[in-house]
């Protein structure tokens, strides 16, 4: 090659001279590189979204790379043209032997044109809940609540389903409550609703909703609902169910224990009881049948 | 400005002063460079200020010199203020009408000589959160328990609720319905006479469901309270007029949230 058949002519200067720039190149280009690519992110995270800040980044750390890759091969004196061919038939080799990679390459631009989630938004995929840190090249690295890492593969994110807990600026509450039989609904309604009130994080609008689910078997099943931003979400998810709890204590409004009542049934008299003294006599039910 | 209510305070350090406006009571304590702030709140009870609570909240603040003297100021809400008009109301084609809220106004703590270092803001009363919008887009708002009124008494003026007057026009061939209005109160400068605090007029004009609709601020003292003199000045830089969604229209939120 070029560059090594000069060195045994013995330009030696020339070519130190030259190691020298290649040298400046590097040490000088790539933490410039780094460094530039660190304050764009935190400019465009900013001004915009912590979203684009990542992808800006990204996009100027590779361009910036593929310049500095070009410029010293060129100061090393390789030809471009013939590179880029054998390149051409590397890259066909390379593509071939790592399927997987390629199609998280690729599916990580899908992931990120789509937009179905960005970085910071709490997602919650197979259900591994936790908030998208980074939208990587071959794949998405998440924060989950307990502090674990997560990498979920780019091609795994496109394939399976997952839900956007944060896509949307407001969310709703669900309480499951249950009642006893003897309580006076309209009551238990207007106790709840204005719990919900009460809170100042509950939207006025959209307005909270009682829903009647079932007559249990132990009770009356209630779905209340109330909106609030997302947040608030688990302000307002322990605001209602510890103020529900609260006001039902001091309303007396019974949340029964799952109970089972027997009896005959209405054609029949009941079963007989028969309360017995500490002095009395008690037969069991074996000695009796003898 | 009222010289009861909105006032300032010389403070003596290390000693907790107390001041009411309104149901809120806030408790100030001068320590070196720091300013120590917590607050009470009683809606029964008028006139006299509460007395410390046992565990009180502090929040405190150093600040870059010795302030002694403290300056309280009403400034309007941070986040849109949604009206509720009591009833559906409908607005005839070419028709205008004006309607009076009252607002209740954040307390804005500051040194009296640096009104730039804001110490603390803390509302008169606490406003419940509401949602102006749809399911998948909107503003998060204020929710005025109050309805929007056509007379003002004086009975109705408040040392620490802003009035707010509104000139609703519909400018379109339709017929305008809705039940709720939102108000940009952060557009809006605070102006006070006797003891009352009156924010500037808005002009909210309706051009029908294809065009935006435009809220025009004023930006003067209103006819109402001629001779009322400047105490706090918008949040957001005032636009002459802007085009936004104004009117919560009786079809919004058919979408069932279930």
């Amino acid at each position: 090659m070029d560059f090594f058949s000069t060195l045994q002519e013995g330009q030696v200067s020339e070519e130190l001279l030259q190691l020298v720039r290649v040298l400046i190149v590097i040490v000088i280009g790539l933490p410039l590189l780094v460094i530039l690519r660190r304050t764009l992110s935190r400019y465009v995270a900013k001004h915009y979204s912590p979203h684009y800040g990542m992808l800006s980044g990204k996009i100027f750390f590779y361009i910036g790379v593929t310049i500095l890759v070009v410029t010293v091969f060129h100061e090393l004196g390789f030809s471009l043209t013939p590179l880029l061919g054998a390149a051409g038939i590397l890259g066909i080799a390379i593509g071939f032997a790592s399927q997987t990679t390629i199609s998280n390459v690729i599916s990580g631009f899908f992931l990120i044109a789509e937009k179905s989630f960005v970085v910071g938004d709490v997602i919650n995929v197979q259900g591994n809940v936790g908030v998208v840190y980074s939208i990587d090249t071959l794949s998405v690295k998440i924060r989950m609540f307990d502090n674990r890492f997560l990498r979920v593969p780019n091609e795994t994110m496109i394939k399976s389903e997952f839900i956007n807990i944060t896509r949307f600026p407001i969310r709703r509450v669900d309480c499951n409550i249950s009642v006893a039989y003897k309580e006076d609904l309209k009551r238990v309604s207007e106790v709840l609703f204005d719990v919900a009130e009460k809170l100042p994080y509950s939207l006025q609008e959209p307005p909270p909703l009682l829903i009647f689910d079932k007559f249990g078997s132990s009770s009356i099943d209630i779905l209340f609902v109330a909106w609030t931003a997302k947040e608030n979400f688990l302000k307002l998810r322990n605001g209602l169910n510890m103020g529900i709890k609260e006001r039902f204590d001091k309303e007396g409004i019974e949340i029964p224990f799952p109970h089972v009542s027997v009896y005959a049934g209405s054609a029949s008299n009941p079963l007989p009881v028969d309360l017995l003294s500490s002095e009395k006599k008690v037969f069991s039910a074996s000695k009796n049948i003898e | 400005m009222s010289s009861k209510t909105w006032s300032e305070i010389t403070l003596t350090e290390g000693e907790v002063h107390r001041h009411r406006i309104g149901p809120l009571t806030i408790f100030l304590r001068k320590l070196l460079n720091e300013i120590w702030v917590a607050s009470s709140r009683d809606e029964k009870r008028k006139g006299e200020p509460d007395n410390l609570p046992d565990k009180p909240e502090w929040v405190r603040m150093a600040l870059p010199g010795e302030f002694r003297v403290i300056r309280l100021a009403p400034v309007l809400p941070d986040r849109p203020v949604v009206i509720d008009t009591e009833h559906a109301y409908r607005f005839m084609s070419q028709t205008r009408t004006k309607v009076y809220s009252r607002i209740p106004a954040f307390v804005r703590i500051t040194p009296a000589s640096r009104e730039d270092l804001i110490i603390a803001e803390i509302p008169s009363v606490v406003l419940s959160e509401t949602w102006f919008g749809i399911f998948t887009e909107g503003e998060l708002s204020y929710s005025l328990s109050s309805t929007a009124r056509r007379i003002l008494t004086d009975d109705l003026l408040e040392p620490y609720l802003v009035v707010c007057p509104m000139e609703i026009r519909n400018n379109s061939s339709d017929e305008l319905k809705f039940e709720k209005v939102c108000l940009r109160a952060d557009r809006l400068s605070i102006y006070a006479k006797d003891n009352a605090l009156w924010a500037d007029e808005t002009v909210i004009t309706y051009n029908g469901m294809d065009s935006e609709t435009h809220m025009e601020m004023k930006g003067v003292v209103p006819g109402e309270a001629a001779g009322a003199s400047l105490v706090s000045r918008p949040r957001s830089p005032v636009k002459r007029s802007m085009g936004l969604k104004t009117f919560k229209l009786l079809r919004d939120f058919h979408i069932p949230g279930f």
